[in-house]
């Protein structure tokens, strides 16, 4: 009797809100299949929750100043007046590529070693994370 | 336990591979893109997986990001970028238990492949959600996702609550529906 089954929106509610059973699932097989997958599905989404908000927003940001950060090494090594310049200035060296006067990367581009991978290795690259 | 295999549910949008190369070429949209597809997974395997603390786990997500960037270019393509993902993940989760000189909880240790495969499994479904589009994709998110109250999403959008409950019933019919598609053994498991 197919119009005796529950509605899979009022399925899909009492799954969504945690309701207990009606007492129809009880009495039914197919109602009480679909229920059961329709619980699980709601498990299931409930098992990721969102991390907080500034943790991806850190994530994100941090792409930006190690681009940033990877791009002035790379003109550092090519560069002997900038090279010149970051020794003499670093603070403004790192102000025009976008980047924080941290002591960290104020040492690492008054001597950017051979390559950018190299400065990854000296710097603790978690000196970008904000 | 039956896994809706991640990587089948990715259904719209730029593969994993192609975000990769993307990144490679400095596009930021890109990796903004890897970020919100694997956040709540990378964070989810320290808190859940490993049992760690929130701060733990906030620390490896850190790592993780980190080891990610600068993995990129090693990575290049090479396999399936989850499984990748996952090993980068894993490792850095050991590396702090070993750095903090504790083992995990037996039973925690005892289910950690069972809880990383739960984990993969809602993966899926997260990926599915984003796949179903607006309003479906926002409503589920706000409220499952960001275990917001049907009536704080109903003010959050600007709806009726009644909408959003309407709405949560048939976006869950939707998804179900399209995981029938994607993986029908696994969408039909109770």
């Amino acid at each position: 009797m197919p119009n005796n089954h529950l509605s899979p929106d009022l399925l899909a509610s009492i799954a969504a809100e945690d309701r207990e059973d009606p007492q129809h699932v009880a009495e039914c097989p197919r109602c009480r299949a679909d229920l059961d997958a329709m619980r699980s599905l709601v498990a299931d989404l409930r098992v990721l929750p969102d991390p907080p908000l500034r943790l991806t927003e850190a994530a994100k940001s941090y792409f930006r100043r190690r681009r940033r950060l990877d791009d002035l090494i790379g003109r550092l090594i090519e560069n002997p007046a900038l090279r010149a310049k970051a020794a003499a200035r670093p603070e403004e060296v790192l102000r025009e590529a976008g980047l924080e006067q941290t002591p960290e990367l104020i040492e690492v581009i008054r001597d950017p070693g051979r390559d950018a991978s190299d400065v990854a290795r000296r710097l603790a690259a978690k000196s970008l994370w904000l | 336990m039956t896994s809706r295999r991640s990587g089948r549910s990715q259904t719209t949008g730029p593969t994993d591979a192609e975000l990769v190369a993307a990144c490679l070429t400095g596009d930021e949209r890109a990796w903004d893109t890897l970020i919100d597809r694997y956040a709540a997974y990378i964070y989810a395997v320290a808190l859940r997986a490993f049992g760690l603390s929130a701060d733990a786990a906030e620390e490896i997500f850190q790592d993780v990001c980190v080891r990610l960037y600068d993995g990129l270019r090693g990575y290049s393509g090479r396999g399936e970028f989850r499984a990748w993902l996952r090993a980068v993940v894993l490792s850095a989760c050991r590396e702090h238990m070993r750095r903090e000189n504790r083992r995990p909880p037996a039973e925690i240790e005892a289910s950690e492949p069972d809880r990383i495969e739960a984990l993969e499994t809602a993966l899926a479904v997260r990926s599915a959600v984003s796949a179903l589009g607006d309003p479906c994709s926002t409503t589920i998110s706000l409220h499952f996702f960001a275990d917001l109250t049907q009536a704080e999403v109903a003010t959050r959008l600007g709806v009726p609550p009644g909408t959003v409950a309407a709405r949560v019933s048939r976006c869950l019919r939707r998804l179900r529906d399209s995981l029938q598609e994607i993986a029908p053994h696994a969408a039909s498991r109770g």
